[in-house]
């Protein structure tokens, strides 16, 4: 079983300052101070892979797994840190263009290392990542490589010759039992957080470097005419009190009695 | 211009969803310039839909729940109608076949589109990027397009009586069917529940861990809210993954919605909606979370939940005694 892992490193958003989302107008958000984490989505991406990787073993097969992602916006110290969590193989694919809103771009580049590279059974992206939070570049790929797709996995399971995938479907969950190879978008997975190095593994590969590849990107991008911050702000009142019942008391007076009248 | 929606897609939109996208087409042309592509399930939205034409289609096989069935059929439907704008849901679901579906026809697409209108850079769609942090605008040009629309952001159209339906058949897709060799399919209300609930309780990682969700759920019981969560929340196991609130959850708009232990990031506050009353318990006094409240609490928020609901039931049982 080959699976590859697409994922992103992204700028932590919530550590933004309310003022540097102002006067945006094209350019990017000065973000520059802010620490680099993976895509929480890509995240369970790769922790579901590893899990894959495990349950394969299990039943006596192997797995091999791979993660690619695509500068800029790579973070060497979170490239270094997969070898030791259980990824075989870390590619990562260097590109000058501004790939902010240019998901048809991060899918070709993303497909051209797939072309190059041998076939994988197996295909696993974040359901979104920011800034674009468009969702379209695993669905793009997977139109790109001819595979099939399911979106919103929660859940692999292996299975003879067969995955079984569990997703979200509106309304329900849904149990899938599918052929390889397809793609398989991760959403709010059971398994959401990726597992913690031990030192022993950190030691172990430490000498592991991820393989860098240069490629560029020929396909269009929708036009941003601008970005504006949303006003959201409303008229806060700050309910005062020495102690949590006074609280409790004046915010059920001045607020919840009203809205709790039937 | 030829203005097509599809309904249906994955199992059966609500009344309201329909209707909100078919306000999104009205922004873009009259009712007369409308299709209503009804795929199988979508007999819900009756006989009182604003559009010229409804096209009933039928794919064959079982159920596919997921947009990988459907491909095929409604890129055929497509290169027979020739839509100049085609809008979809913008759930997962409508977003897979968006994109995908732009792919084969060669048409510009976009997703979670809360704002659309045509000017002299041709389609132009605005949507929330930078983790709902941001608005972009983005310019699609004059050629096709295929959006997922965020229904949420537009206005319910007004019924009209519809015309007769027209069907359309198309078989099962072989491609799929020997791909995908079993699905069923476990019901989850608790989402679309949610997003209808009046009065919600949204607990974030202040929350401190599940232990104490027993304080969360007594203040549910007593406003008569349902619960729910933040990713971290949601991810952790505190609240069921599909009572998540936010841009990867569901989107709420209740009369009164009161918020525990959230920082305020924008991921999370973009699914709340509407101008319900909105109450913040941080113990954190600049959170973020307190620029878009109503009322705000700086208080350790399970000790205020629980001392919340023990106010509401004393005066509820004093209002009661006075009767």
């Amino acid at each position: 079983m080959r699976i590859l892992v697409c994922f992103k490193i992204v700028d932590d958003l919530e550590a933004v300052m309310a003022e540097d989302w102002k006067h945006a107008g094209t350019d990017a958000p000065d973000t520059g101070y802010v620490r680099r984490v993976l895509n929480c989505f890509d995240e369970a991406a790769l922790e579901n892979a590893l899990l894959l990787k495990e349950a394969y073993a299990v039943l006596g097969e192997t797995a091999e797994v791979t993660a690619l992602t695509v500068a800029p916006g790579y973070s060497e110290h979170l490239l270094r840190g997969l070898p030791a969590v259980g990824i075989d193989r870390v590619v990562c694919v260097e590109c000058a263009e501004d790939l902010r809103f240019a998901p048809a771009v991060t899918a070709e580049l993303l497909a051209g290392f797939v072309a190059q590279d041998s076939p994988y059974d197996l295909v696993l992206t974040g359901i979104q990542a920011p800034p674009g939070n468009s969702g379209m570049v695993p669905l793009l790929l997977a139109e790109s490589l001819g595979l099939p797709c399911v979106t919103d996995a929660v859940d692999f399971h292996p299975g003879k010759g067969a995955l079984v995938v569990e997703h979200r479907v509106r309304g329900g969950l849904c149990r899938r039992t599918v052929r390889p190879p397809l793609l398989c978008t991760v959403g709010n997975a059971r398994r959401s957080y990726l597992r913690i190095p031990t030192l022993g593994d950190k030691l172990r590969t430490k000498h592991c470097r991820p393989a860098y590849r240069t490629m560029t990107g020929t396909a269009g991008a929708p036009r941003l005419l601008y970005l504006e911050r949303p006003e959201q702000a409303r008229c806060c009142m700050r309910i005062e009190g020495k102690d949590a019942v006074t609280k409790a008391t004046r915010l059920y007076e001045l607020f919840l009695r009203e809205a709790l009248a039937e | 211009m030829k203005v097509a929606m599809v309904a249906a897609v994955g199992g059966g939109e609500d009344r309201d969803t329909l209707f909100r996208l078919a306000g999104a087409a009205r922004t873009l042309a009259g009712q007369e310039e409308l299709t209503l592509w009804l795929l199988d399930g979508g007999a819900g939205a009756g006989e009182l839909f604003p559009c010229q034409r409804v096209l009933r289609v039928s794919v064959g096989g079982p159920a596919p729940y997921c947009g990988e069935g459907l491909l095929t059929a409604l890129t055929a439907l497509y290169r027979e109608e020739r839509p100049q704008i085609l809008l979809l849901t913008g759930d997962t679901a409508g977003s897979e076949l968006a994109v995908r579906l732009s792919c084969r026809v060669v048409a510009a697409c976009a997703t979670g589109v809360c704002g659309v209108e045509y000017g002299k850079e041709g389609l132009v769609c605005s949507r929330m990027v930078y983790n709902a942090n941001l608005k972009a605008r983005f310019a699609l040009g004059n050629g096709p397009a295929v959006l997922a629309v965020s229904t949420a952001d537009f206005a319910l159209a007004e019924e009209r009586f519809a015309p007769k339906p027209e069907e359309r058949a198309y078989p099962a897709d072989p491609a799929y069917q020997a791909w995908c060799l079993d699905a069923s399919v476990q019901p989850l209300e608790e989402g679309d529940g949610l997003s209808r609930a009046k009065r919600v309780v949204v607990c974030g990682h202040g929350m401190g861990g599940r232990e104490n969700m027993p304080a969360a759920l007594n203040l549910c019981g007593e406003v008569g809210g349902a619960l729910a969560g933040t990713r971290s929340a949601a991810i952790d196991g505190w609240v069921p993954p599909e009572n998540l609130v936010g841009i990867s959850g569901v989107s709420v708009a209740p009369e009164l919605c009161i918020v525990l232990g959230a920082s305020g990031a924008q991921a999370f506050t973009a699914g709340i909606r509407g101008d319900g009353l909105l109450v913040g318990v941080n113990r954190d006094e600049n959170a973020p979370l307190f620029q878009i409240c109503d009322a705000a609490v700086v208080a350790d928020c399970v000790s205020f939940a629980d001392t919340l609901a023990q106010v509401i039931r004393e005066k509820r049982r004093s209002a009661d005694a006075g009767r």
